[in-house]
């Protein structure tokens, strides 16, 4: 599928502060794409220019085949980190008023705004006022009011955040669902493991510029460093080789650095030959995690 | 463009619905005029009335030329302990006859040289007591002063007789009658009314973007619409708000009228029956009041209400816009957003007093220009008004006031789309300046 978003070489200047100094990259169509980076990168500021709320300096911003000032409003959906809701009204009436303002029409509203409630079981609170709710009510309303109009892109600021473990599986998997009606999905987080186990793609972000965009799955391969999981049956005694260096011990597991030239069945047989009975052997992925502080140090040190 | 004003004119209603429904609108509406009844009637009969809790005074006579003086509502004199020295009364006059509340001194004086009269008293005497003893004092003096010259009070009286001056305007089309009192009356309460309206719905447009920026809320919508199009929907809903609450008013005031005059009409006949009966003399000041109603039924009020509803408007829209912005730099630490209203109910203050004075004086150079100043003109124009200005000061004003809503909302709104965004830190002012020249 085509990309659904395509940012070059945008730039934002907020007085003498620059916000975003040449960011280009793109948001395959019908992702879960993860837009990450340290706090004050510039992901807000991203997501601002997207959202329309101002419009970048210099460089080109496309939305669905169409530079990002020829849409409408309606085509996005936004859900803060920050929610907020007018508190003084009640939850239809607070529904109705937004999903007009991205325009459809009551009646449209109304039917969705039903077929919504009734998914996230929540029938009962048409009629409350939103200061009674939880805070997880809340969410699970403001996410109602993000999705409601159906939109292409729906971008996500930490939509977790204060939700209890099944409320948050409920809106993860309502995520799901609407990606895979074609919703492109951007969700942005600093939860590492959170985009490990939702999105496809990533772009990492920090001080204004792009230090990584890809593939979840190629920028670990990428970053792959031949380290191995090696767990044996019984108590081993395991030191460093000329094929490999141990790195850590935990039980009978341990992680293992293979040197440049060694082969995995190379070092499988040494095992083997020590009388070692071996239980599992896996090549260890680096996590998002670490390739991010390691990306995050190397490029506020250079 | 269709889009855009639907969405503007969603947020209006929005604005418009929640605050007419709630309980405080109700409240206000009702209470505002039992309010204003209190500061303009209650108040000041209360403080008249506060002089007249009664104050005892003794008075030591040693002329020989006061025999006694008349008593007041709330002034009683005394004339016992004639033997006593003064010394011994200044000592122990809050003591006799369980307290005089004062001491009147008259040592040996002239009728035509009163000096050294003392008024002795624990506690400061209101002022209102002093003058009316003084004016009791003089009274007496000067009866004792005509019968010496041989004269009579009435021919006192001739001496100095009444002077009424009927105020006439020239102008163009024939001469025409004014009333300067009344003129300056309508003046006052129109100039008061929009400075009322310019602080209450003006700080009203403040909290309601305040409120919005600090629950997070503003983002969510400016996602949805332009920034300008929420402010103006505030503004514009809530000016509704404002709207409604003066026909609610002004039908209210209209039914109060018409009973009232349903009571009081055969009283007024009758004023008028006596005033035909007596020629001249005793009547004038009734005469006075009667010119004063007939001439506020010859202002032509329904251009009078015309230009004070452009001002309403403008000094509203204007103020308003300001205040939105002011509001927009709010952080969670409210004295913030108090520095920055600061100088601008300053303006609204300085505006006032500059009516009051401009009404007694219509036609000097501060009246002038603060009359197409947009900020002072919405306040002190419509003072202006019953004096007749001539045409092309109204419109020079009316001109001016556009040009500076247009300006204002232009200016208010640059702080206000990125002040909304601005969370944390507290805004200082040369950031303000730098934002005017962010682009869209």
């Amino acid at each position: 599928m085509s990309d659904i978003m395509i940012f070059r070489d945008v730039q934002k200047n907020f007085g003498d502060v620059q916000a975003l100094q040449n960011v280009s990259f793109t948001i395959p169509g019908n992702t879960i794409f993860g837009l990450l980076g340290p706090n004050g990168a510039g992901k807000t500021t991203l997501i601002r220019i997207i959202t329309k709320i101002f419009m970048a300096d210099s460089g080109e911003v496309i939305f669905d085949g169409k530079n990002i000032r020829n849409y409408q409003h309606a085509s996005i959906g936004y859900m803060p980190e920050e929610k907020g809701m007018y508190k003084k009204m009640k939850v239809g009436e607070h529904l109705i008023y937004l999903a007009r303002l991205k325009g459809l029409t009551k009646k449209v509203a109304i039917e969705k705004i039903t077929y919504w409630l009734e998914k996230l079981n929540a029938q009962e609170w048409w009629n409350k006022k939103i200061e009674d709710l939880s805070k997880g009510m809340q969410q699970k309303v403001q996410f109602i009011s993000t999705v409601i109009h159906e939109p292409k892109l729906l971008i996500l600021d930490e939509p977790f955040s204060g939700l209890d473990p099944v409320n948050a599986e409920l809106i993860k998997n309502e995520i799901y669902n609407l990606n895979q009606q074609g919703t492109t999905i951007l969700f942005s987080t600093h939860r590492m493991e959170q985009v490990e186990e939702i999105c496809d793609s990533i772009v990492l972000i920090n001080q204004g510029n792009v230090v990584i965009h890809g593939k979840v799955k190629e920028i670990k391969n990428r970053f792959r460093e031949n380290k191995y999981v090696i767990g044996f049956e019984n108590e081993a005694v395991v030191a460093s080789s000329s094929l490999f260096e141990v790195i850590n011990k935990n039980e009978n597991n341990y992680i293992i650095q293979l040197h440049a030239d060694a082969k995995r069945n190379a070092v499988l047989n040494y095992f083997i030959d020590a009388g070692n009975e071996i239980i599992h052997f896996e090549e260890l992925y680096p996590s998002l995690n670490d390739i991010f502080i390691k990306l995050v140090n190397a490029d506020n040190h250079a | 463009m269709l889009i855009t004003m639907r969405k503007t004119f969603y947020i209006i209603a929005r604005e418009y619905i929640t605050r007419v429904r709630k309980k405080s609108f109700i409240l206000l509406t009702i209470l505002g005029p039992v309010f204003f009844g209190l500061v303009f009637i209650v108040v000041p009969v209360l403080i008249m009335n506060s002089n007249t809790t009664s104050q005892k005074i003794l008075v030591k006579d040693e002329s020989g030329l006061i025999p006694a003086l008349p008593d007041s509502a709330g002034v009683y004199f005394s004339f016992k302990y004639k033997e006593k020295a003064i010394e011994e009364l200044k000592t122990n006059f809050s003591t006799l006859d369980g307290g005089y509340d004062a001491l009147v001194y008259i040592p040996n004086i002239q009728p035509d040289a009163p000096y050294g009269i003392t008024l002795y008293s624990n506690e400061q005497v209101s002022i209102t007591t002093k003058s009316y003893v003084e004016n009791v004092l003089a009274d007496k003096l000067e009866e004792i002063n005509i019968q010496k010259l041989g004269l009579e009070k009435k021919d006192i009286l001739k001496l100095r007789p009444k002077i009424v001056i009927d105020d006439e305007v020239a102008s163009a089309d024939g001469s025409e009658k004014s009333d300067a009192a009344v003129a300056t009356g309508i003046g006052y309460v129109s100039g008061f009314l929009i400075y009322i309206i310019l602080l209450i719905y003006g700080s009203m447009v403040m909290r309601g973007v305040m409120e919005e920026k600090q629950n997070r809320i503003v983002e969510v919508m400016i996602s949805s619409v332009k920034p300008i199009q929420l402010m103006m929907g505030k503004i514009v809903g809530i000016g509704l708000v404002g709207l409604t609450q003066f026909i609610i008013w002004i039908v209210l005031g209209f039914i109060i009228q018409i009973i009232l005059s349903g009571i009081f009409a055969p009283q007024l006949m009758e004023m008028q029956n006596m005033q035909s009966m007596q020629p001249q003399g005793m009547g004038s000041d009734n005469t006075e009041i009667l010119q004063s109603i007939e001439s506020l039924q010859n202002q032509p009020i329904g251009f009078f209400l015309f230009i004070f509803c452009i001002y309403f408007l403008g000094g509203y829209l204007i103020y308003s816009a300001l205040f939105a912005a002011i509001g927009s730099l709010s952080t969670d630490n409210d004295s913030d957003v108090q520095m920055y209203a600061f100088p601008v109910t300053m303006l609204i203050l300085i505006s006032i007093f500059i009516m009051m004075a401009v009404v007694q004086q219509p036609h000097t150079k501060l009246a002038f220009w603060a009359s197409i100043i947009p900020f002072s003109s919405p306040i002190v124009m419509p003072a202006i008004m019953p004096f007749d200005p001539p045409l092309w000061h109204i419109i020079l004003s009316v001109g001016l006031l556009i040009l500076g809503f247009i300006f204002t909302t232009w200016f208010a709104a640059r702080i206000y789309r990125t002040g909304i965004l601005m969370y944390g830190k507290k805004i200082k002012f040369m950031e303000i300046v730098k934002w005017m020249f962010y682009k869209g």
